[in-house]
């Protein structure tokens, strides 16, 4: 009983003991490069077997791949402690939560390399239209996009065409179709707002800042800006009418919508698909994919994001052109690409992978175009911060717990708490 | 039991200082090595697993890494950074009503199934003994899971129990409703060893007290409240300082409880939950390290209130 409260400050406990075995963390240095030494490289479950095979298709590289745990927070946690003990790092890693990198840029962990003059603008041009903006910080790139998380407006054709329904266009369509749906079909879903998906998800694709930030410390958060209000205006009619709902899209008590075919329509990550609904509702030719809806008084629709991977290469690697080269490689290589859990972020892989999902008749159309116009369309207010989990948290505790009573004050709410919670991570705020 | 063997180490401590022989010399020396080396693995593991970290995080405390430049040396501001997170007054609030529910009402179930026990000290009693302790067979990350289904409507095998209590979304675990669902998980995991604690205790109580009492017109009522009550305050007092400590550095349930309910529970939730945030997610071990020593702070002056009101140690000195 007295042990595993006491797993924390153990595991703390620890983690500074090593770090009292090893130097100070302070400037960095320059490693000496040596053009012949191996490489490690981290990645998660999911990229294990690619990279295994490249490393094997590669093996000039001399690369070995180590499968890593992968929790939101662990792997700069890791790297940091490394760094005091004074041990390795790995060369290059796979993020499967790019506000990571974020930490990755800072003290103590201080381990991304700038990639623009190691990699090439060739290469960083071939990723999709402003994918690599999030990760340029001070005019520096330090990340490659492996897959995009895109938002996109997934529905259920059959049950739009029963109902009698149109696939909305704008935002104010979409507001007016819950509207509809709370009236006439109530217990049907247009999915979840839960943390990023409504976060992300809705107010990114709105262009609403909370995590815009391209330096390591300093971050615009601007909520009371229309592009912010504008969607307090949609979501909390429809989260008061439950149309929208507070769980997440992988709660037990979620997936029962999706199971029985409740769940109309949503506006979630390109991955949703394949990860989401597929497992819960198998039947082919139900799903169809659209264009993000308009916001009201923007020119073009956008999206949010949620979740992709980004490559981030060690600026204390003794061999830097391996390691951006294994990063390069696994961001961008056709056949690496082909087989990619999400959708590629390099364009011309995306295109080989799309002619796949084309085929897949489990949607009810072709999807591809729909996806490849979103890739380029990813808001450029969404940043990486050192703040996400809290950003969330706050969210939570705030807009989604409103339940769409007053959700303009519990939006300034959420703003105050973003404040306090960059700040905490050392952050000047612009903006609000 | 315990009169026993006071009395017998007074005696051998008496006959110890009137000898002076060899024999008695060497077999004094023998069972000072005795008690050394049965000591001496625990002290081991006391220095290295909790006097150098304690020692170290307390130095840590006092470390300010920035997120760009040197570290440097401050003796408030991690501490003020802390006491100033918008995070921590929360936490202590989650917890404070976790500790002001949990623990009142698992001393008064654990005394009186104990007393209920003691009472009748049949084959039932047994039983209860039995069926009290089994659940705290399962501890941990083991138990949050088990609770993680107990308290899903959709799952759980009580669900027409829970639906009441489900909120509009159908979830019954929230940030609110966690003090609650701690509480029950606490019982249920840690009743059962103290119950088996208490009823010891009471059957320890000697016969001929309570024969006397009985001779004054002592009621049962008055029999507890009297002679079992304060004769078992050492053993309550032990039971809250333990319990104390543990429910304030709460971890492990909220956080297999938020992981599982997503979205549903705030991360930083309980304080040790923020403790492992300073230090995982944002790598500030100096804000990790001066929370930490907070958390010390309030635990061991809790002990020593509680050690001194009950007078803890009082047994030995009579």
């Amino acid at each position: 009983m007295k042990s595993r409260r006491a797993v924390a400050p153990l595991l703390a406990a620890t983690g500074l003991l090593l770090a009292a075995c090893g130097g100070q963390n302070g400037a960095r240095s320059d490693v000496k490069q040596q053009a012949s030494a191996p490489i490690t490289i981290w990645v998660d479950d999911t990229r294990t077997k690619p990279a295994q095979e490249y490393a094997a298709a590669h093996p000039e590289l001399k690369a070995t791949v180590k499968s890593v745990d992968n929790t939101h927070g662990n792997i700069p946690a890791q790297i940091a402690l490394a760094v005091k003990a004074g041990k390795d790092v790995p060369d290059a890693v796979f993020l499967s939560y790019p506000d990571e990198l974020a930490n990755m840029l800072v003290n103590p962990v201080n381990y991304a390399l700038p990639l623009d003059g190691v990699v090439g603008s060739d290469v960083l041009d071939g990723f999709a239209k402003g994918s690599t903006a999030a990760c340029t910080f001070d005019g520096k790139t330090y990340c490659l996009p492996n897959d995009l998380a895109q938002t996109v407006l997934y529905y259920d054709k059959p049950l739009f065409a029963k109902f009698g329904y149109s696939v909305p266009k704008t935002f104010d369509e979409w507001l007016a179709l819950g509207l509809r749906v709370g009236k006439e079909h109530p217990g049907y879903s247009l999915g979840s707002v839960n943390s990023r998906y409504g976060l992300n998800g809705y107010y990114g694709s709105s262009g609403c800042a909370f995590n815009q930030s391209s330096s390591p410390t300093t971050v615009t958060i601007d909520v009371k800006s229309p592009a912010c209000t504008r969607v307090d205006d949609v979501i909390g009619p429809l989260l008061a009418n439950k149309t929208l709902s507070k769980l997440d899209p992988f709660d037990a008590a979620y997936t029962p919508i999706v199971k029985n075919d409740k769940l109309l329509a949503t506006i979630s990550p390109a991955w949703m698909g394949d990860y989401g609904i597929k497992p819960t509702s198998p039947k082919k030719g139900r799903w169809a994919v659209a264009p993000m809806p308009t916001w009201k008084g923007a020119a073009t629709n956008a999206s949010g994001t949620a979740g992709g991977g980004i490559w981030v290469v060690s600026a204390k690697s003794k061999n830097k052109a391996a390691a951006a080269k294994f990063a390069t490689g696994m961001a961008t290589d056709p056949k690496v690409q082909a087989a990619s859990s999400g959708y590629p972020a390099y364009t011309a892989d995306a295109d080989i992978w799309l002619k796949q999902v084309a085929k897949d008749d489990w949607y009810a159309e072709d999807p591809s175009a729909v996806y490849r116009d979103a890739a380029g369309k990813i808001s450029p207010t969404l940043g990486f911060v050192r703040f996400q989990v809290q950003a969330e948290d706050a969210f939570n505790a705030t807009v989604l717990k409103s339940g769409g009573h007053d959700i303009g004050a519990a939006l300034e709410k959420f703003g105050e708490q973003l404040t306090k919670a960059a700040q905490s991570a050392s952050y000047s705020v612009k903006g609000d | 039991m315990a009169p026993l063997s006071s009395s017998a180490v007074r005696s051998r401590s008496r006959s110890q200082a009137r000898g002076g022989t060899r024999s008695q010399a060497r077999s004094r020396f023998r069972s000072r090595t005795a008690g050394v080396s049965f000591v001496l693995p625990y002290l081991a593991a006391l220095v290295l697993f909790g006097l150098v970290p304690t020692v170290y995080g307390i130095a840590t405390s006092f470390s300010v890494t920035p997120v760009i430049g040197n570290s440097y040396t401050s003796l408030t501001e991690n501490y003020s950074a802390v006491l100033s997170d918008y995070r921590t007054l929360r936490a202590a609030k989650n917890v404070g009503s976790y500790l002001l529910i949990w623990l009142p009402s698992m001393l008064v179930i654990v005394f009186a199934i104990a007393l209920a026990m003691d009472a009748r000290r049949t084959r039932f009693a047994a039983l209860t003994r039995f069926v009290s302790y089994v659940p705290g067979a399962v501890t941990g990350a083991a138990s949050a899971l088990l609770w993680l289904f107990m308290f899903s409507p959709a799952a759980s095998p009580a669900s027409a129990i829970l639906r009441p209590f489900a909120g509009d979304s159908g979830t019954v675990i929230s940030d609110g409703s966690l003090p609650v669902i701690l509480s029950v998980m606490g019982i249920a995991a840690g009743a059962g060893g103290w119950i088996v604690l208490l009823y010891g205790a009471l059957t320890d109580i000697s016969r001929d007290v309570l024969e006397a009492a009985e001779l004054d017109g002592a009621g049962a009522w008055h029999v507890v409240w009297h002679i079992k009550l304060p004769m078992l305050r050492s053993y309550i007092g032990f039971i809250f300082i333990v319990s104390l400590a543990n429910g304030f550095q709460v971890f492990v349930e909220p956080q297999v409880l938020g992981a599982g309910a997503r979205g549903q529970v705030d991360s930083t939730w309980s304080l040790n939950q923020l403790v492992f945030s300073y230090a995982t997610g944002e790598s500030n071990y100096g804000r990790a390290s001066a929370l930490s020593v907070l958390l010390l702070i309030v635990t061991v002056t809790a002990a020593v209130i509680v050690i001194k009101k009950t007078r803890f140690y009082s047994k030995d000195a009579a």
